[in-house]
């Protein structure tokens, strides 16, 4: 397998590099899921967390520079960390941290708002949509017309179009609002 | 959020809302929080659609994601992709090797490899004196010979005097067998130590036996000059 260099991993995510993602799995999963499940998480807590994380230092290797005065490995572990914090206080989950290494305090304001947290739902259960649905919604928001949209993927009119992106609609929403973390977000 | 004002959320979003309407429904959004808030979580699916850059990222995750959840649930020897690649190896290994052991079988014919070692033990030809030799069983008693010595290294000259001694009450014909396997002399009846050979016989190494009519109580050689 191909080692990256810190300097590696950070230019593989801000190009979305699938190998350097892959890297970044195998590295650091573990590490994590052996933190969350220590703290009161589960298996599938740690791979939602491990997600949201790497998307979250993804947007900010994108957004600015990130110049690490420490290693990958410590800042990748502090975001896990302060992200999870987060999630156990949002949820009222009582909490004693048993920490495995070394991290960096990091403000809420740095990760995720309930804003942006909401938004990683509905991009996640986007993804749960059919294949016919993404493409319908996505061709929405490039502002693609009704009349092209029912002529690309084969629909009667624009009518049919605008019942198809409804239904769509309507299927996304109700993911969203039985997703367990939406819930709580909700209350 | 709930699907119950996803109708006009549409309506509204599509444009296709009388003037009355729209301005009907923007009044009720600056007015009803629970419309307004719900109308905010609405163009947050617009928001998120729209992030192409994070969509990318997500599908990539995803697809990461459902591999290692896939690769968990195989054996081992599975789990990594270049493993399929020692797999193939391995069976190319596997067959190559059943092929190249199936034609060696089939090119040697162990039937007739058998047959043919049955063969040679029974055409082999063993020499006329060890026909000759091989007639009579060959016995062990005690049978003590004083003259002559075995040897092939000094010379006899004729007549032969034999003698010996043997634990045995059968009586014993005395024979001598050139090379070629024939009797050049017997004594036809018994003989009894000592006996004197007085035929003159050929040079050259000779056998000589003492038998029953179906034991070879000693045998031994001589060279006559």
């Amino acid at each position: 397998m191909v080692h990256y260099t810190q300097y590696g991993i950070i230019e593989g995510m801000r190009r979305n590099d699938k190998d350097v993602l892959k890297y970044v799995y195998k590295q650091y999963f573990p590490m994590v899921r052996y933190f969350i499940i220590r703290n009161q998480g589960s298996e599938e807590d740690a791979e939602d967390i491990f997600q949201e994380a790497i998307v979250a230092v993804c947007q900010r290797v994108k957004k600015r520079n990130l110049a690490l005065d420490c290693a990958f490995k410590t800042y990748f572990y502090s975001v896990i960390r302060h992200m999870w914090l987060q999630y156990l206080e949002r949820n009222k989950i009582h909490y004693e941290f048993s920490d495995m290494d070394e991290f960096l305090m990091l403000e809420d304001h740095e990760l995720y708002d309930d804003f942006q947290t909401k938004k990683a739902i509905f991009q996640r259960r986007f993804l749960d949509l059919t294949e016919l649905c993404q493409k319908v919604l996505l061709m929405v928001v490039e502002g693609t017309s009704y009349e092209e949209i029912a002529l690309t993927l084969g629909y009667k009119g624009k009518q049919y179009a605008i019942k198809r992106k409804y239904e769509c609609m309507k299927s996304l929403i109700n993911r969203v609002i039985h997703d367990p973390e939406y819930k709580r977000l909700s209350k | 959020m709930n699907t119950k004002y996803l109708k006009q959320f549409e309506n509204y979003y599509n444009g296709e809302m009388e003037p009355e309407e729209k301005a009907s429904f923007e009044r009720s959004l600056s007015q009803d929080p629970e419309l307004n808030a719900s109308y905010k979580e609405y163009l947050i699916i617009y928001d998120a659609i729209g992030d192409k850059d994070v969509l990318d990222l997500r599908i990539k995750l995803k697809e990461i994601r459902e591999e290692n959840a896939r690769n968990r649930n195989r054996p081992d020897f599975f789990r990594y992709g270049y493993n399929w690649l020692w797999m193939a190896a391995l069976i190319t290994i596997i067959i190559s090797f059943t092929i190249i052991t199936s034609l060696l079988i089939a090119k040697v014919d162990w039937n007739d490899e058998v047959t043919s070692a049955l063969n040679a033990v029974d055409i082999h030809e063993y020499s006329a004196l060890d026909r000759e030799l091989m007639k009579f069983e060959q016995r062990n008693i005690d049978f003590k010979l004083e003259s002559p010595k075995d040897s092939i290294f000094f010379n006899r000259k004729y007549p032969l005097l034999f003698k010996w001694t043997v634990d045995s009450t059968y009586p014993l014909i005395l024979e001598l067998i050139d090379w070629e396997g024939k009797i050049v002399f017997s004594s036809d009846k018994p003989a009894i130590s000592p006996y004197l050979v007085k035929k003159k016989l050929p040079g050259g190494i000779m056998v000589y036996r003492f038998r029953t009519d179906t034991e070879a109580y000693y045998i031994g050689f001589l060279f006559l000059k």
